[in-house]
């Protein structure tokens, strides 16, 4: 699939501190990511793996300080997004790059209605008359599913329901048309039937405006049925990434054959394999590879040297000393 | 033996005022069944169910507006509080969310003592910090963590605590009211393994309360499946699994993502869901593609289809289950 097609961004070497009261706690680790045109990559993680920090960086959406960006480049289309100024920066920010949150509460203003809204952001963007932002707007209402699209633009955010909610801020991202889509746990407030109807749009949007998708979440599931690759992140590194079905079906790092493993599916099984312990604080992490406290494999080596992230198939890669030890 | 729980027709409204307008919500409407001694039951449903309400209702934080609720062959629906307290010891419940379920400026000791001192099970300070560190160990935890503070765990090891505190007063049967939903997948497999083995341990009865399904598959012996109110499937687990009846059922078990990405479902979720509701009809018509005229103008009855599978629908499904992850 991607192999020919174009890079459109890459996340290279991320570095990500925050300085607090207690410490500096070491968020993002060296990480590294790749998207390609048309492609939906799933980056997936527990609470504190540092996967919404790594795309939060991408839009330079988190304040600093406390936040430092100590190491890394974002490059889109070859740009240094931490390079460039706050003003080109609001013209990728929702424009080329927009993004998608958890709770679509918060992040629509209460006090104005759905349309005033969408076509703030759409004159803004698209440098659009009103009448003609009213039109894109009720266009791209209808294709997220909501066919009383002139009822919804009249609306307040606390009329709808949640799952509106998530429809509205979809269409908000996808009026500017832009080339990438970061979704931040865009279903993880919603119940689950809501939860595939916001998946299935997202990936059928994705292929009629050929958009590129990061959708970030801690649900297995979530990207085995959406995404076309993955990365799975632990305490700030990404420890394994490739096509969904090496790394589900044929997974090389411990931790994520932890993670597959903890899903709860059948009372057949006796007891679930769970993952002893639970996530280092990233003040002071483990040295070597961050998961040696909580993995069943773990040698002295593990305790001492960091794992580099290493091609163990083609396009699949490993960040684990023992992978070999691992294999299917 | 009685039933341990027993529920009939049991009914909640809601009155909310908005701007000195008062409206009523119907959350649960002609809720009934029974849990036996020793079996996990699950109640499964989406946000705004019921499902919540009735774990509530049964453990007396919230009282009905009709119906009974019989404890072991009591009927405790109008007992006071101070009658209902040899109730609260033996009914336990456990919340959600472990990050407000327990009061910041308790220590450890003094959160699991409480409810030794509240029910009068023990007055002696050192027998019960002893109590405390026996209930500790059973959860998991060690008596270094007496003096901490919840804000100085993680929310699996808080949720611990939730269950400690439960089991304090050494309880018969206990709500779990979603115990697992704030935490994370891994964590959320200990804290499972957990309550099956205390389950065993300490002869409990669960009433078991969450809207994931493979939670439920893993936990329970028998499903309530809630839908606006009302219980819309009842079976036990393996046969709501692989034979659901009611078209919400197996809606829902369509709509998990599951982990194999072998595994799809494809179905036309963009189009498929509207506004639900209807005047007389089926609760769920606006949401089913198996309507029939009479599920227009005729709200359906809980009906048997076997001695333990009950549901809500006028034309039942017959055909196999979209389960796959047996086996």
């Amino acid at each position: 699939m991607s192999s020919v097609s174009a890079k459109v961004l890459e996340i290279k070497d991320l570095q990500v501190r925050f300085d607090t009261e207690d410490g500096v706690v070491k968020a993002v680790e060296d990480v590294n990511l790749d998207l390609f045109s048309g492609e939906m990559l799933g980056v997936v993680g527990e609470t504190g793996c540092g996967k919404s920090v790594t795309l939060q960086s991408v839009l330079r959406l988190l304040p600093t300080p406390p936040t430092r960006i100590t190491r890394g480049q974002i490059l889109f289309h070859g740009e240094n997004l931490l390079d460039v100024s706050e003003e080109r920066m609001n013209e990728i920010r929702g424009g080329k790059i927009a993004m998608i949150f958890q709770e679509p509460m918060t992040s629509l203003n209460p006090v104005f209605t759905i349309g005033e809204q969408m076509r703030d952001v759409i004159e803004q963007h698209r440098r659009v008359g009103k009448r003609k932002a009213n039109s894109i707007a009720i266009r791209a209402l209808i294709e997220v599913g909501l066919e009383d699209a002139e009822v919804v633009l009249s609306k307040y955010p606390h009329e709808l329901s949640g799952g509106q909610r998530q429809r509205v801020m979809i269409a908000m991202a996808l009026s500017c048309q832009p080339e990438i889509l970061i979704a931040d746990e865009p279903t993880t407030a919603l119940d689950v039937s809501i939860q595939a109807q916001i998946l299935a749009i997202i990936k059928h949007l994705r292929q009629t405006h050929n958009m590129s998708v990061l959708l970030v979440t801690h649900n297995l599931g979530v990207v085995a049925q959406t995404c076309d690759r993955v990365a799975v992140m632990y305490a700030g590194c990404v420890v394994e990434k490739g096509e969904k079905f090496g790394v589900l079906k044929a997974p090389l790092h411990p931790y994520t054959r932890g993670l597959l493993e903890s899903i709860p599916r059948s009372r057949k099984v006796r007891e679930l394999r769970s993952i002893p312990g639970s996530v280092p604080n990233l003040i002071d992490p483990p040295e070597g590879c961050r998961f040696h406290p909580r993995c069943s494999f773990a040698t002295e080596v593990c305790k001492r040297e960091v794992p580099i992230l290493e091609e163990a198939e083609p396009g699949h890669f490993v960040a684990c000393h023992h992978w070999r030890r691992l294999g299917y | 033996m009685n039933p341990i729980v027993q529920v009939e027709d049991l009914k909640k409204v809601f009155r909310t005022q908005n701007f000195g307008r008062v409206s009523k919500i119907t959350a649960v409407e002609g809720v009934s069944f029974t849990i036996q001694r020793g079996e996990t039951l699950g109640l499964i449903g989406e946000s705004g169910s019921g499902k919540t309400t009735v774990g509530r209702m049964i453990v007396k934080l919230l009282d009905p507006s009709s119906g009974h609720i019989k404890l072991d062959g009591h009927d405790v629906t109008h007992l006071n509080e101070k009658a209902f307290k040899p109730f609260r010891k033996r009914f336990q419940i456990v919340f959600q969310d472990p990050y407000s379920s327990l009061n910041p400026r308790m220590t450890v000791l003094q959160l699991l003592s409480r409810p030794l001192s509240v029910f009068g099970i023990e007055k002696d300070r050192k027998k019960q910090r002893m109590k405390v560190i026996e209930v500790l160990h059973d959860v998991g935890l060690h008596e270094e963590h007496l003096n901490r503070y919840p804000h100085e765990f993680s929310g699996g090891q808080r949720q611990r605590i939730a269950v400690a505190r439960a089991l304090m007063t050494k309880p018969e049967f206990i709500v779990l009211d979603e115990p697992t939903s704030a935490l994370d997948v891994s964590v959320q497999a200990q804290i499972l393994n957990l309550l099956r083995q205390l389950k065993a341990a300490h002869n409990l009865t669960y009433l078991f309360i969450s809207h994931d399904l493979g939670v439920i598959h893993y936990m329970c012996d028998r499903v309530l499946v809630m839908y606006m109110g009302e219980i819309v499937e009842s079976a036990p687990t393996d046969e709501l699994f692989t034979s659901p009846a009611h078209p919400y059922t197996r809606f829902l078990m369509e709509s998990i993502p599951d982990p194999d990405p072998e595994l799809t479902n494809e179905i036309d979720y963009v189009n498929k869901v509207k506004a639900p509701q209807s005047t007389y009809g089926c609760n769920f018509l606006s949401r089913c593609d198996r309507a029939l005229p009479n599920c227009f103008d005729r709200h359906p009855e809980l009906v048997k289809l076997s001695s333990d599978h009950l549901v809500r629908c006028h034309n039942p499904l017959k055909e196999a289950s979209v389960w796959k992850r047996d086996g």
